[in-house]
């Protein structure tokens, strides 16, 4: 079995008044793209910080490259990391910010020089190399951060919500920037964040968390179309949760009855008559008719939301629920959806996701 | 008009400017002008002579005064910073949140306290008759002469600068960005390595204000000088006492006064170019 080059296991953080992370496990391969998501206070920027061995854990162990991180302090890990805050030192120009971290490898000065002139050459900035960090503008200092981080050449490199302060016209761009880097030097990248358009857009796979556990470990498309439990379907936001109870199960079809009426589910295993019968169907999966059209669900038009070239129309189900749909506008201006107009909704069972049932 | 935002900062700094100009323009604007009069039968006389500069600029006493002064304030200036280094740091950065605030408040107690008082105190603890000398001659050591020389007179002028000195720093260093020592530890800076390559840059500022600010106390200072010394040798403002006292002297009191006030002009000059780092120097002068 190929071992894994960051290997948490069961990694734990206790703070006195707070429970941050709990004994969680994680296999990152070397070279992935890994991006950590879920709400704030979820535990995520813990987990990077722990693996940069900026706190200690409270249990488990952290291996990176097969070595144990147990006593092996912050300086001696060569995990460089990328802040929200960038962590530029004022007091330093461009150039020996991108210098410090050779400096303290005792790199001599000529090379020092060299090997920073060159990365901020890489990232465009070769011009600004004697300036002060304050005539930088926003997107610039994240580019000197980069450099700072990846000039020693390390294994892995760490952000921490590296874009959220950049408008969105400049995260777009360094997230362009970050994926070129991720390819050119083929090492690990550990990502944290909480904007779900950054992880799916970077990411090989994505660990989902929430209240210092691990949701869900896996490519963006299985976590979008695959939620692991009901916390990831609704953190993914494009997901409509609808809860049901088995009544039956054939040929791999489960029949559910909720109260919203009676459903057709995929499941490769049967499950006892009467268990639970919980299943997602994606925003983007349903179908929308005019109310004298056929088969469905009845419901009434609340509003629209715009992002980016399709738009999301809330739902109101008979019955109460809300559901999310999501449309081309062509499709929209042909259905005439306004608030208040009434539809049927439908979608072709084998796009209903069933939840796993919770171990 | 009056109403408008351009015009009403102006008129709420009226009063610091008049403060300015009636308290600290105008006797500074006197003080240069009475370096030219003349004192006859020991009376002031509006006058314009350059008599009393250069008998005061040329005269031994004044100039050994002047190195004199100088080697004291600066004594105690590298002595109240290397001190108060450590001690800001440990209150910093080691000590808890309440101990810190209980540190905080014993720094302030002193800085508030009358200064006389304290230096009384002083002369009761190292006196040739004071506790000191009764703890050592009790076993067998001593009398030292503590008082009336050099180290006296530094435990005098640090009792004044060093609460200070401490003060400023523990502030500067509570304000340091708690991620900028992360992201050094990150770096591959190991955590002795930090206070050279974070912690001190980041409080140049502070280091080059509590410099000068020590040197500016020690440099005027005329309460230590006069009892832990007993004004020998003379510091500068001993000098000017001494000039006025004998023979009225208001002018040549005066130059010694300009003097002062020229050199500590070009301290918190040095202290301003110091307390810019190295890249905003470079900057400056491109």
């Amino acid at each position: 079995m190929k071992t894994p080059f960051i290997a948490l296991d069961q990694l734990d953080k206790r703070y006195p008044d707070h429970h941050a992370v709990k004994s969680i496990n994680l296999d990152i391969d070397a070279g992935e793209f890994i991006a950590i998501m879920g709400p704030s206070g979820c535990g995520k920027s813990t987990t990077l910080r722990l693996i940069a061995g900026l706190d200690e854990p409270t249990g488990g162990e952290i291996r990176i490259g097969g070595d144990s991180m147990r006593g092996v302090p912050a300086f001696q890990r060569n995990t460089p990391m990328v802040w929200q805050s960038l962590a530029l030192f004022p007091f330093l120009t461009v150039a020996e910010n991108v210098a410090f971290p050779l400096r303290m490898q005792k790199v001599g000065a000529a090379e020092r020089r060299k090997r920073s002139l060159e990365w901020l050459d890489r990232l465009g900035l070769a011009s600004m190399a004697e300036r002060n960090i304050a005539q930088l503008s926003g997107g610039q200092r994240q580019r000197v951060a980069i450099a700072r981080a990846l000039v020693t050449e390390p294994s892995v490199l760490l952000l921490d919500e590296p874009l959220s302060a950049l408008d969105a016209h400049l995260r777009v761009r360094m997230q362009t920037e970050l994926s070129r880097l991720h390819r050119e030097l083929g090492i690990t990248f550990v990502y944290v964040t909480h904007a779900q358009s950054e992880a799916f857009a970077l990411a090989d796979r994505i660990v989902i968390m929430s209240e210092g556990h691990i949701q869900q470990v896996g490519r963006p498309q299985d976590v979008y179309r695959a939620p692991a439990n009901a916390f990831v379907a609704e953190f993914m936001g494009m997901n409509n949760l609808v809860r049901g109870e088995v009544r039956s199960t054939r040929d791999g079809v489960l029949d559910i009855a909720g109260a919203l009426g009676d459903f057709r589910v995929p499941s490769a295993t049967p499950r006892p008559q009467g268990s639970k019968g919980d299943f997602v169907i994606a925003a983007d999966r349903i179908a929308l008719k005019p109310e004298a059209d056929g088969e469905g669900l009845s419901g009434t038009v609340l509003g629209l939301e715009f992002v980016g070239s399709t738009q999301t129309v809330f739902v109101e189900i008979e019955g109460g629920a809300e559901f999310r749909v999501q449309k081309q506008q062509h499709e929209i201006e042909a259905l005439n959806l306004v608030p208040g107009r009434k539809v049927k909704l439908s979608w072709n069972p084998e796009h209903a996701w069933l939840l796993p049932q919770a171990a | 008009m009056a109403g408008s935002p351009r015009v009403l900062p102006a008129v709420l700094g009226i009063p610091v400017v008049l403060w300015q100009a009636v308290f600290f323009a105008a006797p500074l604007i006197f003080l240069v002008v009475v370096t030219f009069w003349q004192v006859k039968s020991f009376r002031l006389e509006p006058a314009f002579v350059l008599d009393n500069w250069t008998r005061i600029l040329f005269s031994t006493t004044f100039q050994r005064a002047l190195v004199h002064t100088f080697t004291v304030a600066g004594t105690t200036t590298v002595l109240a910073v290397a001190i108060a280094f450590p001690a800001a740091y440990t209150i910093a950065f080691r000590l808890s949140t309440r101990a810190r605030d209980l540190a905080v408040a014993f720094l302030v107690v002193p800085v508030f306290s009358s200064y006389m008082l304290r230096i009384y105190a002083w002369q009761i603890v190292l006196s040739p008759e004071g506790i000191t000398n009764a703890l050592l001659g009790s076993i067998g050591i001593g009398p030292l002469p503590l008082l009336g020389g050099a180290f006296s007179l530094q435990v005098g002028l640090l009792t004044l600068t060093l609460p200070i000195a401490v003060l400023t720093l523990v502030f500067a260093m509570a304000g340091i960005d708690r991620t900028l020592i992360e992201a050094a530890e990150n770096l591959g800076c190991r955590r002795a390595r930090v206070i050279a390559h974070v912690i001190i840059p980041s409080l140049r500022p502070a280091i080059a204000l509590t410099a000068t600010t020590s040197f500016l106390l020690a440099f005027g200072d005329y309460i230590s000088p006069l009892f832990m010394t007993g004004s020998k040798p003379p510091t500068l403002s001993i000098l000017i006492v001494d000039t006025v006292k004998s023979g009225s002297q208001w002018p040549r009191a005066s130059v010694i006064g300009v003097s002062m006030l020229v050199m500590l002009a070009l301290v918190l000059g040095l202290g301003q170019f110091l307390s810019r780092g190295r890249a905003a120097r470079k900057e400056a002068t491109r």
